[in-house]
């Protein structure tokens, strides 16, 4: 491959214009799920704890953040709350989109300033960043509808926030599987490692306590914990195929998510930050043309009563021609006459 | 063409001898031994009755016994032999002299070290004849050895400095669309295909057969490749050096450069006509700069692999090194000019981009920086296995766990009552803002720094601070508490987790009362 046609798979890959609706799309659910998890969050005792455990990282320290006042971090987790949202909806989102950035920044990070990094809120953190700078709210948005803006055109700035996105991600999962790698090697799988800490999970160890008792049944399965413990370094090492690959993405993402749910499950720690992210993958372009498909499928079919499925429903009537609920004929065939 | 005053002529021994079929045009300089060989295998041609050549022996301006041997040879074959000097120096200059003298319809090019086939100029007769579609013909250059042992190094891909050419036995049509060059070594063109495009240029004393190949396939003409169109060249020591090589590849990227080649043909080896569009820096467009840097990577890489190709790649780069050298000094530019083309390059460079992919030049700017700030971040951390959040390298348990135990640090409430029972603060609302995880860890981390070890009393007084104020203000249930303890407990892993409430061990490292400053707060 010449190095011409390499620099442009390069810039096709990270530029190539597209539709704003994935990313729009994405940007409503990421600050919705955001607001919600974070809903009853509250940060103001931050601003309470003593000087003692001060132990601020890099980032803040290089800023020169401390922790604000209890009064002070109410009034910033109510900005940033109501930046959030306003996010989600699209108002005034390039401001709201920097200042949920800016104070998520500071809200998110000072927890880990206090003797213990937590990593389940730092993809968040660099989501944030990442739409903050770009065009998201061009679309689906309340700002577009008040401006009477019309769909934009398909440009780069609808492809390289979502792949940014997807390389921040991508890097969690190498890092933790290079990690396992580089401090436990094939023992990490080929030993009772996973049985171990599994076991200590029970012994309140985590930030969260196992949902299932789960954890011990398959610690007491060692080719079940081994098994486990490999099919976790897959998809961590693996996951990168998923920025280049339609078909790796279809396997690893949903599997790295359901990794994240079993961690929760089976030893405590939970990415709930992690899986909102996981709306950046999701085509939406596709998925609202596919539900356009199957309403105008049944519209079709409504009107239809030779359908092949049956769907004998006139317009309009909320019971189908044999009486029988809607919902309940649009999942029925029709009997054969 | 009209002949120059530089040019001296000799007309042929008989002017009544009838008009030849094919003048074999041979330009050259201080080389009068090699010449004998090439004019003895001129000589010697098998033709057929009615098939007439002359010979034109073009002395560019050469100090030695040239013309004496010429004359030798005219003596010999007084009709066919011609001698022609030429003052200006250049094989451009020569074979255009040869050209100019010519009386055939047919010009045959050869050097003055070739021997060539016994039926050379029947078969380039036959060719054209057979093909008037051609505008010229050419064929292989065989090699003919020195009797020492050739380099290793020396493969087919080195054959161009050794203007050795074969492209195989089946004839085929070089043209626009596949413009492999012929070598004048071994090419016959149509006398009035000069009259169409013009002679050799003066400006390429080297690689002047393909730029005039270049100007025939620019002009829709085609060259015809005939394999049984051979002659043979003599390889000396010198050609067989690396240092002969290198300033070959040299040379080439220069003249190569005049002729823009890498514009002109693109990626698929097509001529084309180089776009207007191109973004050049010193003159040379921009992917001539990556090609030289890929180029480099791979001559690197071969070798430290020693790669036997490596010296294919040095090569190549010494073309691409010359050939952006002489574009650049192709034009005379200012100081000023020096300085600021670059940045005008990236400019425009960034503005195509953009174009492309429809944003801004500066939002681009901006999204390619922010994406190079993540990934140098999350690099960085990977690779140095450092933790600055929100980058990080994800080590959480990545530590293989050897043994079924767990030891840990755990804060304790001694309630005030009179049982003064002792219970774990592991209920997130006793111990808000922390959890048991972030707070065990923030206090081991203390305790086992001897540097901030002193710091664990104030933690822990502050963890019993914020518990009985949370209880006084309802937000929890938990009973009144007269102390905390810090423990380091330690287990043997239970398969059922059964032991979790008896540890094997519990030793007590800290404990902080409660005072009528906490209580009174």
């Amino acid at each position: 491959m010449g190095s011409r046609s390499w620099l442009q798979r390069l810039t096709n890959y990270w530029f190539e214009p597209a539709a704003p609706t994935n990313l729009c799309a994405s940007r409503v659910l990421f600050y919705s799920g955001l607001l919600v998890l974070y809903w009853s969050e509250d940060f103001r005792n931050w601003g309470s704890v003593s000087q003692a455990f001060w132990l601020p990282l890099p980032a803040f320290q290089a800023l020169g953040l401390r922790p604000l006042s209890v009064d002070s971090l109410n009034v910033i987790q109510v900005v940033w709350r109501t930046a959030l949202a306003l996010s989600a909806i699209g108002l005034f989102t390039r401001v709201s989109m920097i200042v949920a950035c800016v104070l998520g920044f500071y809200l998110l990070g000072l927890p880990h300033n206090f003797g213990h990094v937590f990593h389940f809120d730092a993809l968040l953190v660099i989501a944030m960043v990442t739409l903050a700078f770009s065009r998201a709210g061009d679309a689906w948005s309340v700002d577009a509808r008040r401006l009477g803006r019309p769909q934009p055109p398909p440009s780069g700035e609808y492809t390289w926030p979502i792949r940014l996105i997807w390389l921040s991600m991508a890097f969690v999962f190498l890092g933790a599987g290079l990690s396992k790698l580089r401090h436990g090697g094939i023992a990490w799988v080929a030993s009772p490692n996973m049985a171990i800490i599994l076991t200590r999970a029970a012994y309140h160890v985590s930030d969260a306590d196992p949902v299932t008792t789960a954890g011990l049944w398959i610690a007491a399965h060692s080719w079940l914990s081994e098994t486990l413990a490999l099919t976790a370094l897959v998809v961590e090492l693996g996951f990168v195929a998923a920025l280049f690959s339609v078909r790796a993405r279809a396997v690893l993402v949903p599997a790295a998510a359901c990794m994240l749910v079993g961690i929760r499950l089976l030893m405590g720690p939970t990415f709930g930050g992690f899986l909102i992210v996981n709306v950046f993958w999701v085509p939406w372009d596709a998925v609202l043309a596919w539900v356009g498909d199957r309403r105008g499928w049944a519209r079709r079919n409504r009107t239809d009563p030779e359908s092949p499925r049956g769907l004998a429903v006139s317009r309009g009537s909320r019971r189908a021609s044999d009486g029988a609920p809607r919902e309940y004929v649009l999942n029925r065939r029709r009997p054969a006459s | 063409m009209k002949p120059d005053a530089t040019i001296a002529i000799d007309t042929p021994a008989s002017a009544s001898h009838r008009r030849p079929d094919v003048s074999a045009v041979i330009s050259t300089f201080n080389r009068c031994e090699s010449l004998c060989r090439t004019l003895d295998s001129l000589l010697a041609q098998e033709v057929p009755d009615g098939l007439d050549y002359e010979i034109i022996v073009v002395d560019n301006n050469a100090s030695d016994l040239t013309r004496s041997v010429v004359e030798r040879y005219r003596a010999l074959a007084p009709t066919r032999v011609r001698y022609v000097f030429e003052r200006r120096q250049g094989v451009s200059y020569g074979r255009n002299c040869g050209i100019h003298a010519s009386r055939a319809p047919i010009v045959a090019f050869t050097d003055d070290d070739i021997k060539v086939g016994p039926r050379w100029i029947e078969t380039i007769k036959t060719a054209l004849d057979a093909h008037p579609e051609a505008a010229a013909v050419g064929g292989k250059i065989l090699p003919e050895w020195p009797s020492a042992v050739r380099p290793a190094w020396l493969t087919r891909q080195h054959w161009g400095p050794l203007s050795i050419l074969d492209y195989g036995d089946q004839p085929f049509y070089t043209s626009s669309s596949d413009p492999r060059c012929l070598l004048t070594a071994n090419l016959a063109v149509r006398r009035e295909v000069f009259d169409r495009i013009g002679p050799f240029s003066p400006a390429f004393p080297r690689c002047q057969d393909h730029e005039l190949q270049i100007r025939l396939w620019q002009a829709s003409e085609r060259v015809l490749y005939v394999p049984d169109l051979v002659v043979r060249t003599h390889i000396d020591d010198e050609r067989l050096t690396k240092q002969y090589h290198r300033d070959w590849h040299a040379r080439h990227g220069r003249y190569a450069a005049l002729m823009r080649l890498q514009e002109i043909i693109d990626s698929s080896g097509k001529l084309i006509a180089p776009p207007d569009t191109i973004i050049r820096l010193y003159g040379t467009p921009g992917f001539v700069y990556r090609e030289f840097i890929a180029e480099a990577l791979t001559w690197f890489t071969t070798l430290v692999r020693f790669d036997r190709s490596h010296p294919a790649h040095r090569h190549q780069l010494q073309y691409l090194a010359n050939y952006i050298r002489r574009a650049a000094t192709a034009e005379p530019r200012s100081i000023r000019q020096w300085v600021t083309e670059p940045s005008a390059f990236v400019a425009a460079h960034l503005r195509r981009r953009a174009n492309a992919v429809a944003m801004s030049p500066r939002r681009l700017m901006l999204s390619v920086a922010l994406v190079f700030a993540t990934a140098f971040g999350s690099l960085y951390d990977l690779a140095a296995d450092r933790e600055h959040w929100p980058f990080s390298p994800y080590a959480m348990f990545s530590y293989v766990e050897r043994q079924p135990t767990l030891k840990v640090l755990r804060l304790f409430g001694v309630t005030g009552d009179a049982s003064m029972a002792e219970f774990p603060l592991l209920d997130g609302r006793f111990i808000q803002p922390f959890d048991q995880c972030r707070l065990a860890t923030a206090l081991a981390g203390t305790y086992y720094n001897p540097a901030r070890r002193p710091l664990i009393t104030p933690m822990l007084r502050d963890v019993l601070e914020r518990y009985e104020q949370l209880r006084r203000a309802g937000l929890h249930d938990g009973p009144p508490l007269q102390a905390v303890r810090l423990y380091e407990l330690e287990w043997t892993l239970d398969p059922h987790a059964a032991n979790l409430s008896s540890p094997d061990r519990r030793h007590q490292l800290a404990e902080v009362q409660r005072t009528e400053e906490i209580a009174r707060r």
